[in-house]
Order: structure tokens, then sequence, then C-alpha cells
């Protein structure tokens, strides 16, 4: 992207202001929509309320070696005090990825970290880039055990979009046919390394319906569509100069770039999206400028809204008129609650004595991944919990950092052992779902306002009983696995992490089957406004336990393809 | 015991910790408001050398560079005055303070003038006084007192070292772009291990 697609309108005629689109945001999803929307002919305008950050040019870390930071990527007192919810997440290397806490206060009734990326690409340049799909193990969760509402989609439809995405983003990952991990559209895996080769053997050999199988990363393993390959140096959330990885910046931007149809309008914080009582639909959003605090407003057929969970839903409760008084598209006053995460930070480690003799070269973005094995059937059904949890795991050899811990000497002999590979170390942790809870949810405070005269969001969130059970049996089973596989020195540990810092935060504006109890229906389509979509993490009516990004980028493309359908019928 | 000063602020501490949640706390407790003190930053400035010296003496020179070539010290000075947590400042402040007086008492010279095996047996005297309890005890110490002296400088020196131009491409080893990834490589020993991960 060039500096021609920064625009500053002055022209203040209506024209100049109307799109055939407006998609609110320009992370993951907001570059999916704009991609979509672009290539399919619309004229469309992304508004970002951040900076911009260009490919490779606005990417200041990327290139920069360990002792040219002069923390050496250790957290200060600095970022405790300004930063105290983003800095539990980056570091010194992406802070700048970060927004800061100052400038963007929220409350937290209970605790929760909301991690935010205000700026083009979003949180799209520091994700972890794993994905996973779905399965209807997922999808029918909620009709079989009654927490939440029931899914408006299965598997098979969102399939073709999976194989869309994953086509156009680039994933490796090894095909397993594993049927509640379903294998996608693979570039060649990263491989295991040998303590991880032993402990998926061990794992098979021990376990029946247990798989261990390579990470699926959104790295390039070979040069793609213009990009990458990877080049194994483990800097990705620097944002990544060879293209290694997927983000908007580095993709779907670029191709909604030169299809000629994208303006994308950064420093552009949407107020509102504006409803017109006439004709039953919204008309366009109003935008307060981030630097001059200039309001202005755009038009557009249909909007995409994709600011991220809490964001999204805090503009439609900004969105208040006299059809929707409690917030646009509110109808059901579902709005803000079932706020979801994943919960991490649980599991084990351990020690192996062999394959002294083996290391490693180069630095793998990603690590092992081990599937949900409790609650898939009658044999696996687990009797404290519902639900499951995968693992992502990760072998290596101990190095400075470990060694530096392991005995109390100094010296010579001390720095001879500091600066050699110690044994081999499986780390182990869980990501397990949580239920879509009416009382965990976001609101907002109308009595405290931003710097932009904005209400702040409160949030409200705990783990239940479901996720404690979840993370006990989560804790002993990696041990146990472990055990099974020869390993030694296994310790078990709980972080017991504040909710939030998964970064997947999901449900706030729930798709369902019925209007009265959900926001938006099959299409991530509002059931109150038709030509409103929302296509972010909070559409989700459960969360499953994998990573969630790749179900957005589907949902995102299949509802761009339903609106433009829409569109094109005179629908919306 | 050589020195007084030193010793008594040892008892204080050993004992602080054994009463810590007892009647004697509440006496204890003003004594425990002196490390939450704001620590006398800039005296780090003056000190460069000697932090020099001591983190050479844990990451001495060998056939690799120590960690006065990596210049730990600017690096550990920076970190304290930029420390996240008040009691590791005047911990770390208090622990110079005491490495200087150790050393005159017991050698009538000052550290920086100490041939090598009285460095070696100065460092070793803080490593015995700092003496991390294991387990949970340890925790609990660490908890209230923060980390001891010898541990902060320990931490430090190894970062510093390990995060250095000299430490990174000469004392492990380093790739900064890697290009590919071998999952298996043969290992021979004392081949170095990878700086970043």
């Amino acid at each position: 992207m060039s500096d021609s697609t920064h625009i500053y309108i002055n022209n203040k005629s209506i024209t100049q202001f109307t799109y055939d689109a407006i998609v609110v945001g320009s992370g993951i999803s907001g570059g999916w929509a704009a991609k979509e929307l672009c290539e399919k002919g619309l004229k469309t305008i992304v508004l970002e309320r951040g900076r911009q950050v260009e490919h490779v040019k606005d990417y200041p870390t990327a290139l920069k070696q360990p002792w040219e930071f002069e923390n050496r990527l250790e957290l200060t007192e600095e970022d405790r005090k300004i930063n105290p919810v983003q800095s539990q997440i980056y570091n010194e290397s992406c802070k700048h990825f970060f927004v800061n806490d100052q400038e963007h206060p929220y409350i937290q009734e209970k605790p929760f970290s909301w991690i935010r990326g205000y700026h083009v690409g979003g949180r799209s340049i520091t994700w972890g880039r794993q994905v996973y799909r779905l399965s209807d193990l997922d999808f029918t969760a909620n009709l079989k055990d009654g927490h939440g509402v029931d899914w408006p989609i299965r598997y098979n439809d969102i399939a073709p979009w999976y194989d869309y995405v994953e086509n156009f983003i680039g994933v490796s990952g090894q095909a397993e046919g594993i049927p509640h991990l379903p294998d996608g559209q693979f570039l060649p895996p990263m491989e295991m390394n040998c303590i991880e080769k032993h402990f998926a053997e061990g794992i098979k050999k021990n376990f029946d319906s247990r798989w261990v199988t390579n990470g699926r990363v959104a790295n390039l393993t070979r040069g793609y569509k213009d990009r990458g390959p990877c080049q194994y140096r483990n800097l990705c959330n620097r944002g990544c100069p060879f293209g290694g990885y997927f983000s908007s910046n580095s993709s779907t931007l670029p191709a909604a770039y030169v299809t000629g149809n994208l303006t994308l309008r950064p420093h552009s914080i949407v107020q509102e999206v504006i409803y017109d009582i006439n004709t039953g639909k919204a008309k366009g959003v109003r935008i307060i400028d981030e630097l001059t605090h200039d309001t202005m407003e755009f038009y557009a057929k249909v909007i995409f809204l994709n600011a991220s969970t809490i964001a999204t839903a805090s503009i439609l409760l900004q969105s208040t008129s006299t059809s929707f008084p409690n917030g646009l598209g509110n109808s059901s006053g579902q709005i803000g609650l079932n706020l979801m995460d994943h919960h991490k930070s649980v599991g084990a480690n351990g020690e192996h004595d062999g394959y002294e003799e083996y290391y490693y070269s180069g630095r793998r973005p990603t690590g092992i991944y081990i599937p949900r094995f409790r609650n898939l059937n009658e044999q696996t059904k687990h009797p404290d919990f519902v639900r499951g949890y995968g693992y992502q795991a990760d072998g290596e050899r101990s190095e400075w950092r470990d060694r530096m811990k392991e005995d109390d000497s100094f010296g010579v002999d001390f720095k001879n052992n500091l600066t050699v590979p110690g044994p081999w170390k499986m780390w182990m942790g869980a990501w397990g779902e949580c239920l879509p809870n009416p009382n965990n949810k976001m609101w907002l405070d109308k009595s405290l306002k931003d710097k932009w005269g904005l209400p702040l969001v409160n949030i409200s969130f705990e783990y239940g009983e479901n996720e404690k059970a979840m993370r006990k049996d989560a804790m002993n089973s990696a041990a146990e696995m472990l055990e099974k596989t020869g390993f030694k020195n296994i310790a078990t540990f709980d972080y017991n992490p504040n909710p939030g810092t998964t970064v997947h935060e999901m449900g706030t504006a729930r798709m369902g089957r019925d209007a009265k109890t959900s926001v938006l229906n099959e299409h991530n389509q509002m059931h109150d406004v038709k030509n409103v979509f929302i296509t972010d993490g909070s559409c989700m009516s459960s969360g499953g336990c994998q990573n969630p990004s790749l179900t957005y980028m589907a949902l995102t493309a299949r509802a761009c393809d339903y609106a433009v359908n829409e569109l094109k019928k005179n629908n919306l | 015991m050589p020195n007084q000063k030193i010793m008594n602020r040892r008892k204080f501490i050993s004992s602080l910790f054994i009463l810590a949640g007892g009647a004697a706390a509440t006496y204890y407790g003003s004594k425990y408001l002196e490390l939450t003190d704001s620590p006398d930053i800039n005296f780090l400035d003056q000190q460069k050398e000697l932090i020099g010296d001591l983190a050479e003496t844990i990451i001495p020179t060998t056939d690799t560079p120590g960690a006065k070539e990596a210049m730990v010290h600017e690096y550990i000075i920076h970190m304290i005055k930029h420390e996240r947590d008040v009691k590791i400042q005047n911990n770390f402040i208090n622990g110079i303070k005491d490495v200087k007086e150790y050393a005159f008492s017991e050698y009538k010279l000052p550290f920086e003038k100490l041939n090598k095996e009285q460095k070696i047996a100065t460092v070793r005297y803080f490593q015995k006084e700092g003496e991390n309890f294991k387990g949970n005890l340890g925790k609990v110490r660490n908890k209230v007192l923060g980390k001891s002296f010898f541990l902060i400088l320990k931490e430090y020196t190894c970062i510093g070292y390990c995060t250095s131009t000299v430490g990174v491409t000469k004392g492990l080893a380093y790739q900064a772009i890697p290009s590919k990834y071998l999952a298996i490589t043969n290992y021979s020993p004392g081949q170095k291990s990878w700086a970043t991960k």
C-alpha cells in the first residue's frame, strides 16, 4: 500500500462520502471483509480507529538484534505502571503494536484483561497464528448440553470457506484424519524435533483417542503468493519483512488495494452506526477523527462490523435510536452478553534423559498440538465437566534462560554449563473452552468518557465451575501423559491467569436461529438490521477450544459472498 | 563475624523472615519499610567498575569473552534503575554497599583491587548469605523480602551477558536469519547452545 491509501477528505459533498460498503476495523476479519468486498467489485471504505501500519515499512523492530533493545526485552517499572494490562502480553520488541492503557481506559468490574492493537492490521500483526478448524463437535455443543444457543450453522456450511481462506493465507500442517479436528489445505508441516517425535510415538502407544500433530500455523513453509517463505526467526510479532506469515497488512489489505476499490481511512473512531427509520436499515456510520476530534459521516449499502468482540458490541450499544433504544439490533438484549475467552496457562512440563546427541537448527514459530480428547463420545465422557481442551506443546533443550536458574553456582564451570544445551524438556499447556454464560459480559458506563467523549466499557468475567474442573483435569492429564512417555522431574502448573490474556474474546453478538435470543442469523447478518454484518469474534455462539481466528476469517468470506449476492438481488 | 553492620542486616532479615506474621512483625514492620523506601538510584552510577568486577566473577573470561567485555554492568545498572520491584532495587543497592564493607573488613582493600581468588571468596560469601531457600519457604521469603542480592546480581548478569553482542555471537551460537529449520541435527559435546529461541 502507498500513501495514496491515506485519504483525508475535505470535500463535503455527499457523493464523496458514499461507498458501496463500509468495513469497520482492519484486523484479521476486517482485512478479509475488505479483500472479499473489493474483489467482488464493491467500492469499499475501511475505517480503522488507529494509525497506519504499512507492511514492512512500519515494522521498526523487525530486524533488530537482541542487544539493540535497551531493556533486552525485559519489562520495566514504566511498563507495569503505564500499561498494567497490555504489558501482560507485550514485550519491548512489539509494544508499539499494543494500545497505551492510559489513553484507552476501561473498567473491570471483575477482572478481564482487554488486550488491544489500535492500528491498521490490528492484532493480526501480533497474533499467535495457530489455525484449527472447528467441527460439528463444536457446532452442536450448545444444542447437546444446553449452554448458550444452538449455532445456526454446521460444519458443512463453513467447510468450503475454511478451504477458501486456508488457500489464501497459507497454513502449514499435517493432515491426520482426526474427526473433530478436520484437516485443511496444508503446506508442508514444520517438523517435530526428536523429543516431540518420541512423545508422539509414546502417546500413540499408551493412549486411545489421543493424537499428537504438528502445530497448524499460518506461517509459510514455502514461498506462496509473493510472500515468504518463513525464515525461521520466530520474531513474528514484530511484523515480518519477509511476509512469512499471514496478517492483514501483508496479505488481505494489499489484495484489496490492487482492485482499485479500497479506500482505507486510519484515525477513524466509529461513534455509531446510523439507523434509517424509513428504510429499516443502517445508512452509514458516524466517525470521530482520532486526531482532530471532528465528526464525519460515511454512507453505504452494506456495513461490516469487524472492530473486535468488545469494540463491536460497544459500537452497537452506542448506536441508540428510537427504534433501538438499547443499541442497534439489540431487540434480543443479548449484545454484550456471553463474553468468552479460552482459559490457558495450566499444564505440566518434564525432562528427558535421552537424545543428548541431537539438537535442532533454526527457530520454528510453532510447536506441536494435542487435540481435544475429552467428551468426544460416551467412552471419553468426563464426569466433572462438559466440552474440553487441547494442548499446545513444545519440546526443546534447556538453554540459558533455564540453565541460569538450575544451580546456585557462579564462575568458570557455571559459565560453561550456562552456554551449552542441557537436557530435553517438554512443556504442555492447555487451551480450554469457556462456556457461554450471560453473566460474563460487557456494557457501557455512560457516566465515564474517554478522550473522544465515548462511554467507557465495563467488563465482568469469571471462570465457572466447568472451567475450573477442566483446568484440574488438564493439569493432571498433562502430567500423566509425560509420565507415560518416559519423562522425569515432572512439574504441574496453574498460573491462574487473568481472563482475557489468551486474547480470544468472543461471543458478545452471537449467531443463533432465533431473533429473540441471538443477534445474528446464519449469515452473520443482524436479525434486526439486514444490511449490517458482524464477522469478528463477537459472532461466536460458542468458543470451542481451538484458536478462533481461522473461523472468523472463514465466516467473513462466507458472509461477504452472501451479502454481495443479496445486494445483487436488491434484498439489502 | 567480620563486620557488625553486615551481620546486623543479615540477622534482621532472617529474624524478620522467621517472625513474619507473628507479634514481632509489628516491631520489624518499621525495619521492613527500609526495604520499600525510595532507593538511592544515583549511587549506582558511581559503582560501574565494582559491578563490572562482580559480573565478571559470575561470568568470567575463558576461551570466550566474559561479562566485563559484554558491558554487563551497564545493563545491570540500567535495569536496576528501571526495576519493577523497589525491594529488588534496595536489596541490590544494599548488597553493593555490603560488598564494599566486606572487602574492606576482610582484605583492607576495595573490592575492585582484590585478586581473582579474593573476589571469588567474597562473591561466595554473598552467595551463601543470600542462599535461596528451596521450595515453598524460599518462595515466601522472596515474596516478603524480595530476591537476594546474589540472585539479582546473577540473574541480571546472565540476561545481560546472553543478550549482549559478544555473549550472543561469541559466548553462544546465533543465527540472525536462519532461513531454514532443521528439526533434528547432530550435537557434539561442548557445542554452544542457541542464544535465542
